[in-house]
């Protein structure tokens, strides 16, 4: 089975299940938006937009959408590692595909290539139009650059999304633990206080993350601070390939346990 | 009444052992949500000026929190429970116990409190840690027992509203999610209202939720409603109680519906 | 005496949505229940037998007040399921899926005592009971009574589900597939109980299943239903008696080509199974064995076929049920 093959069945997929449940689709829309408000109100709460533009130069409301987005995104394509597994497991499909001979690298892979175009759709209709808005034509390219930085920041996510994945899986209730692992994974990435404003040992940790150098490109372009843009994209790619080796091991641990135990339907 | 009374225990009792004793969903929950919430509220520092008092923001942002949490369990426990029932094939049975669904909102609603108390303590410790320890003091105990019993009238209310969409269409879980994010935000459940922009102000008052949401943020915090102590209350009360009603009546004509057309199955997620 | 259940001309018509795309979808009326009457008397099993689809859990459904009937009537120890749902409730055992409807983390013997509270039994009866249903149902000795109820096997959850619809020791149980998906030894436990139910403790239980066999050894009366429809109804001996009387030839057959071919000028409804690389299962159903049954072997014989077996039976309640739901055997 080619990974053409196996991106087709992808799309199929997840294209028929969004197209019968619409309201996932208005989702991705809404809720960069809904995200942007309540950390936007959360900050009324301390203070005031004013002061954000002061320190940063920057509207509050431009840095939230694209941390939204950014949250969005990378959740989107990782989540569909994460719980994939559990997924399969709950409807029964999962002893088809431990049984079936497609390569497994290959299939985890291919798996959040449909939720790339949809994180695209999602850029289009969140930070697009905010730019356009306050940085007129100008916000069209800065969208774009920004939309084509997250798209990688998702893509160099994937090895690593496996491996915890795999490694998550093994254990009973995993759901509860993934469900402790995102929100640290987006804290250590800096979606929304950039991480290189956190203590030291939080960067060193967050740097483990490949995407987290994405994240740190996209904000210092933001807030025109100085960033070694060429670097930081080489750190994220070498980790990609780094963690595909051990994304691999990962996931074969986890199904060879699987096997052992006897496969069930959840 | 007693028989009342012990339908709640039992429902009290199964989730209880079930969700807290045998699952540790509760700790795992309350991490993971903890630290969601810790993402989304440190960036407020990005806000705040030099010099102000760190005690003050933490404060504040605690008892957001707080008000956040209460709703967010009304969402998840009280209205969302029904979902579950329903994809573990309890529901049925529930309904033909003829207990009716007051003792598993009674039943549920101790155990929210328990969780809540602890939640509160897990997120001062978290709070204190990557910020500042929140200064809590009770600066009005009656109003903090009336706005608590009132927010309490009006999440009850909510949660029937949101329950019954439930029943009658197994809603989505993104669409619990967007409105346990979205509805605290607009109803003034987070900050206080004096600071927030004219409309928003407007949009908050029409809600039930704003009335004690203000009335625990002056309990607590001593920062004053946008309306006079004594109209808080009593708009709050009227407005919370008539809320509920609604919730009850909307509530019984969609198990009507759903009686009549059918449960839904409901998916995954 | 009052009848347990009595049902006129119910109907029942689902609206289902079905979308096509993003913008497109259809809306299909099923009509799953169309004016079906019966009765059933208190100390018997009424079984409502049809395949998947044909409306036996949706009225089941119907009479355990968990959905309202379009039109019709239809009342329960004597009350009327729309009117008087809880007077209804108070009145029946219900089983629905055997494989989930409780806590998963609750062992069996607390998701029992969960639902005696539920039901409004006093702790000490409740107590009492489960400890008697535990026993029967044979719950302590496959450890289900301490085991969390996500550890059971499907019979295990077959038994707790049944103990449940028993807790309330109610007049009237309403069983739907009850045995479905279980092993022989945990299905004929069921059926044993569930007979012993009726007609011990002068229980009314409604029974459906789809198992032939099933039907035949468990009820005292059958409902033949299909598509919404009851086609027939009856004990087992009336309904087989009802067809017009047809007899079943039997044959085993060692073929050598298509044991059809010297068939086809019998114009009589055949089945043809193989069972093995050349040996065939041969079925017809014929009115006068006797003046067939030479001309038949003769004919497979002249085609070079072997028969290796021939049996007359009577027809089975699959028989029955085929003339019924598809007009002829």
């Amino acid at each position: 089975m080619s990974f053409i093959d196996i991106l087709r069945a992808e799309f199929r997929l997840e294209y028929n299940d969004m197209f019968r449940r619409k309201s996932v689709l208005l989702m991705l829309i809404l809720y960069p938006y809904l995200f942007t408000l309540f950390t936007l109100f959360i900050g009324y709460a301390g203070g005031s937009p004013g002061v954000f533009i002061e320190k940063f130069g920057l509207n509050p409301i431009v840095y939230l959408i694209t941390s939204s987005y950014i949250l969005m995104s990378i959740l989107a394509s990782i989540d569909v590692l994460l719980w994939r597994p559990l997924y399969d497991s709950e409807n029964g499909t999962l002893i088809y595909i431990i049984s079936s001979p497609v390569n497994r690298l290959k299939y985890y892979i291919a798996l959040p290539f449909p939720r790339y175009t949809e994180l695209i759709l999602m850029g289009a209709t969140s930070i697009l139009p905010v730019y356009m808005y306050y940085y007129g034509l100008e916000g069209v390219l800065l969208s774009l650059l920004m939309i084509t930085l997250i798209t990688a920041g998702c893509v160099v996510m994937v090895p690593f999304a496996i491996f915890i994945a795999g490694v998550c899986h093994r254990v009973g209730e995993s759901w509860r633990i993934i469900n402790i692992v995102r929100p640290i994974v987006m804290i250590l990435m800096g979606v929304y206080y950039p991480r290189f404003y956190i203590p030291l040992i939080g960067y060193v940790i967050g740097s483990l993350i490949p995407s987290s150098f994405i994240v740190e490109i996209i904000q210092r372009t933001l807030l025109r601070l100085e960033s070694n843009t060429y670097l930081l994209l080489a750190v994220a790619f070498t980790l990609f390939f780094l963690y595909l080796p051990a994304s691999a091991w990962s996931i074969k641990a986890w199904e060879a346990k699987k096997v052992k135990e006897g496969v069930k339907i959840s | 009444m007693l028989r009342f009374l012990r339908r709640s225990y039992a429902v009290f009792k199964a989730y209880f052992i079930s969700d807290f004793i045998r699952s540790h969903g509760f700790i795992y929950g309350l991490i993971s949500m903890g630290l969601w919430i810790i993402m989304f509220t440190i960036p407020v520092t990005l806000f705040t000026p030099g010099g102000v008092s760190r005690d003050e923001v933490a404060s504040r942002i605690y008892v957001g929190i707080m008000l956040f949490y209460y709703f967010s369990a009304a969402s998840w426990d009280w209205a969302a429970e029904l979902r579950w029932m329903i994809m573990n094939g309890r529901l049925e049975y529930y309904i033909t116990s003829g207990a009716g669904f007051a003792p598993h909102y009674f039943g549920i609603l101790p155990f929210t409190l328990m969780w809540l108390c602890i939640a509160l303590v897990f997120n001062y410790a978290l709070l204190s840690i990557v910020w500042a320890p929140p200064a809590i003091t009770i600066v009005n105990s009656y109003a903090f027992a009336v706005g608590f019993i009132l927010y309490t009238v009006s999440l009850i209310g909510y949660a029937l509203l949101l329950g019954s969409s439930m029943l009658s269409t197994g809603s989505t879980g993104y669409f619990v999610e967007f409105l346990s994010f979205i509805l605290p935000v607009a109803t003034g459940g987070l900050f206080p209202l004096k600071q927030s922009p004219e409309i928003l102000k407007t949009i908050a008052l029409l809600t039930p939720f704003s009335y004690p949401a203000e009335l625990l943020r002056y309990s607590l915090l001593g920062i004053e409603p946008v309306v006079s102590i004594e109209k808080t209350i009593l708009i709050g009360g009227v407005y919370g109680a008539l809320f509920l009603i609604l919730g009850v009546i909307v509530f019984r004509i969609q198990l009507r519906k759903a009686l009549r057309n059918g449960f839904p199955t409901v998916s995954l997620w | 005496m009052s009848r347990a259940i009595e049902v006129e001309k119910i109907t029942k018509t689902y609206r289902v949505k079905s979308r096509r795309g993003l913008f497109k979808s259809s809306v299909e009326f099923v009509e799953a229940v169309k004016g079906i009457s019966f009765t059933a008397n208190y100390g018997s099993i009424v079984c409502l037998l049809g395949p998947n689809g044909a409306g036996k859990t949706t009225t089941i459904k119907i009479l355990a007040t968990l959905l309202l009937p379009d039109s019709g009537s239809a009342r329960v120890a004597g009350y009327d399921v729309v009117e008087e749902a809880s007077k209804v409730r108070e009145n029946i055992g219900l089983m629905l899926t055997v494989e989930k409807g409780f806590y998963g983390k609750l062992n069996g013997r607390e998701n029992l005592e969960y639902f005696a509270a539920l039901y409004g039994l006093p702790r000490n009866i409740a107590l009492k009971r489960i400890d008697h249903l535990v026993k029967l149902l044979e719950l302590d000795k496959l450890g289900a009574d301490r085991k969390l109820y996500e550890e059971f096997s499907l019979g295990m959850k077959a038994r707790l589900s049944l103990a449940r619809a028993l807790l309330k020791d109610a007049p009237i149980l309403l069983l739907d597939e009850p045995t479905l998906g279980l092993d022989p030894p945990s299905a004929r436990k069921i059926r044993e109980l569930v007979r012993d139910m009726a007609h011990r403790e002068n229980k009314s239980i409604l029974y459906t299943t789809h198992n032939m066999f099933e039907a035949e050894i468990v009820c005292d009366r059958i409902l033949l239903i299909n598509k919404g429809v009851i086609v027939a109804e009856g004990s087992p001996e009336e309904l087989k008696d009802k067809i017009p009387k047809l007899k079943v030839i039997n044959l085993v057959i060692k073929a050598s080509g298509d044991p059809g071919k010297p068939l086809e000028r019998f114009t009589f409804r055949k089945e043809i199974k193989q069972e093995e690389n050349s040996v065939f299962n041969v079925k017809m159903y014929v009115p006068k064995p006797e003046e067939v049954l030479g001309e038949i072997v003769k004919a497979l014989v002249n085609s070079g076929h072997e028969v290796v077996n021939v049996r007359v039976e009577e027809p089975s309640l699959e028989d029955v049920f085929i003339y019924y739901s598809e007009g002829s055997i």
